[in-house]
């Protein structure tokens, strides 16, 4: 009887939890506002280019966000406590040059375009006075960066990829290298680079397929593959594909082809095995502009909120729990009138209408996408992330 | 650096055989409904041996494919859905037409609005003299023998950083240099970002000379949004013998690896494979 009793406090505690699992909005709005704000002489709000967005979803990494701020701004989304009243945006200076990227995955660094390192608590304190703690990877430009699997405050490992060819005159997409260094915090929390690590140029195995010169590379959160879109491939149209790292660091393995010609793609966290673009697709004006594509399915699906005439103006990205971050321009409607803002908009992929669509009219396939994302899921990874950012040894 | 030398020099003995498009290559569904209509909308108006490539579709169960159009400003893209009739989209004269079926299998025509990506630039400033569309485009490719198209954005710093050693290298190869400029940015910031350009290693007086070169070109060609150029910058567009290329060269290249891709294109379009 006392097993039985237990038995059904499990199951109703178990119910009770599923039950309660609230589901993040749908579409949560960040409009810009204040006096860094500035508008280009066409009257739009500037937003920047080149975002990439951290694990939680709590910071953006962005360029050019306004006349009155540095050349590279950290975005802090910052969710309202006060029922009714706006989110808001919150930047912070740093001493950063344009295209400066995260190390994805763990964001425990943000790297300036001359291979700088900075914790993310420096620039939070210290802003454009940030010092940086070690210098190390790929100096090319576009380049991107991921933790790889595995790493600990005491010993990580990161990977980076790009073209670190020619000179600031003469630089550009052609073989695509790659390099993984490894760095450690010490018991003060300062970083240092252990291992240089060496270049090694890349894809040499898929040359009479792909071609020599790839465009548009992007690694995924975990540094285990990476996406580009061969310039000239000699077995089909130029499309946006997958490739795995090999263990030499040298080899390429050709995963997934999108069979699309896309931007450039970002990865979600390996298990939820989707990728984002940021695209003009087939005409006739359905989504906003933020594309997301399944890998099991092979699916590709809109984003929308239709209430908000939302339109993306740059390429999105993914926090870790599987939200989409994109900056956007919206109207805010009331009584038939409706006023633009700009800023960024954070939306549940799980929750569009592409997606329950599927779910409704695909039958056994669309049972692998859940509802929605949940609050605890975001309080999980929010407090993951915080972890990372106290750099702890 | 002699290995990325090395690598575009196999690059180049490497014969390209491109496999360009292919015909109806949308899905045959069984329930697909008015396929005879649609196929005799294809071949009235000679579309049905039109090449085509995947196009990204705008819902899970759509599937879209744009043709590979011969023809500056004219591109049909065709939409499929299981268990409806397709629907095809006409762009002629800088406006879209799109054609669908009734439960009769009639067919029905309706002007389409334009993708919103563009409506918010193309309406504003309709009569901008600095606008360049698909008339400007045909002229440059029927009156010039070969040329490159550089389609860049003072949004992407490198697509501006990259216009004097793009031009220099057109130039080299015997290549008309058409600079053309992201519509969505405003005056101020073209003009900004090219005087930040030539700034680096000129007066300031001449930089804008220089710079007022290169703000012109404002790009509201609907045949370079359809042939996707409009997704990441720069891209360059290559022609000769009257026609462009359908493959562009996306993001900043180094001259040796530019090179040899602008050679393999104006190849393909000598020996008619594009």
């Amino acid at each position: 009887m006392k097993r039985l009793n237990l038995f059904l406090i499990l199951i109703s505690s178990f119910m009770i939890e599923n039950l309660w699992a609230e589901c993040v909005p749908a579409h949560e709005y960040f409009p810009f506002n204040g006096s860094w704000v500035s508008r280009n002489d066409n009257g739009e709000v500037v937003l920047g280019m080149y975002a990439r967005m951290s694990p939680d979803g709590k910071y953006v990494l962005r360029s050019f966000s306004g006349k009155g701020l540095t050349q590279v701004t950290l975005m802090e989304l910052v969710k309202s406590s006060i029922p009714n009243e706006e989110n808001s945006v919150k930047p912070y200076e740093t001493p950063l040059k344009n295209e400066a990227f995260p190390v994805q995955g763990s964001w425990r660094y943000i790297v300036d375009t001359n291979g700088e390192h900075y914790r993310i608590i420096d620039i939070i304190k210290n802003q454009k006075k940030a010092k940086p703690q070690f210098k190390g990877g790929i100096t090319g430009f576009y380049t991107v960066a991921a933790e790889l699997i595995g790493g600990r405050a005491s010993s990580h490992q990161i990977r980076s990829l790009s073209w670190p060819s020619g000179t600031a005159e003469n630089q550009g997409v052609g073989v695509l290298s790659n390099r993984v260094i490894e760095a450690s915090l010490n018991k003060d929390g300062m970083a240092s680079k252990t291992k240089n690590g060496t270049i090694e140029f890349m894809c040499k195995n898929l040359r009479s397929s792909d071609g020599d010169a790839m465009s548009l590379p992007m690694i995924s959160m975990d540094g285990s593959e990476f996406a580009s879109m061969p310039q000239n491939p000699r077995d089909g149209e130029a499309s946006m594909r997958i490739y795995k790292f090999s263990s030499d660091q040298k080899s390429c393995e050709k995963i997934l082809d999108l069979e699309l010609a896309v931007s450039k793609i970002i990865f979600s966290a390996p298990e939820l095995n989707m990728v984002l673009f940021y695209a003009s697709g087939a005409i006739g004006n359905r989504g906003n502009g933020v594309y997301f594509y399944d890998r099991e399915v092979k699916k590709t699906f809109t984003l929308d909120d239709p209430n908000r005439n939302v339109h993306a103006d740059s390429f999105p990205g993914f926090t870790k729990d599987g939200r989409i971050v994109y900056g956007a321009y919206w109207q805010d409607c009331l009584n038939g009138k409706c006023v633009e803002k700009a800023g960024y908009v954070v939306s549940d992929p799980y929750q569009s209408q592409d997606i329950k669509d599927y779910m409704s009219q695909i039958g056994e396939s669309g049972k692998k996408f859940k509802n929605c994302i949940t609050t605890d899921e975001v309080k999980k990874v929010s407090e993951e992330q915080a972890k990372v950012w106290t750099y702890a040894p | 650096m002699k290995l990325i030398v090395l690598f575009f020099s196999q690059f180049l003995l490497i014969s390209i055989k491109p496999l360009f498009g292919s015909t109806k290559p949308w899905p045959q569904f069984e329930n697909l409904k008015c396929k005879s209509e649609f196929n005799k909308v294809l071949i009235e108006n000679k579309w049905s041996e039109e090449k085509f490539t995947n196009q990204i579709p705008s819902s899970f169960n759509q599937s879209a494919f744009r043709n590979m159009s011969q023809k500056i400003g004219d591109w049909i893209e065709v939409q499929v859905k299981a268990d409806l009739s397709p629907e095809i989209v006409h762009l002629k004269d800088q406006k879209f037409k799109r054609f669908s079926f009734n439960s009769q299998c009639e067919v029905l025509s309706k002007d389409e609005s334009l993708p919103w990506h563009l409506e918010r630039v193309y309406n504003k400033k309709n009569n901008d003299m600095n606008n360049w569309d698909d008339e400007d485009l045909k002229k440059v490719v029927s009156q010039t023998a070969k040329g490159l198209i550089y389609y860049w954005s003072p949004k992407f710093a490198y697509s501006v950083v990259d216009i004097p050693r793009v031009e220099k290298l057109a130039k080299r190869l015997g290549l008309s240099f058409i600079p053309v400029v992201d519509p969505r940015a405003s005056e101020q910031e073209i003009s900004g970002a090219l005087e930040v350009l030539f700034n680096k290693e000129k007066k300031l007086s001449q930089s804008r000379a220089l710079a007022s070169k290169y703000i012109v070109n404002r790009n509201v060609s609907l045949d370079l949004y359809m042939r996707n150029g409009f997704n990441h910058f720069p891209v360059s567009f290559v022609f000769s013998e009257g026609r462009i290329h359908s493959r562009f060269i996306t993001g900043v290249m180094t001259d040796a690896g530019e090179k040899a891709l602008i050679q393999n294109y104006l190849s393909d379009l000598k020996v008619g494979k594009k």
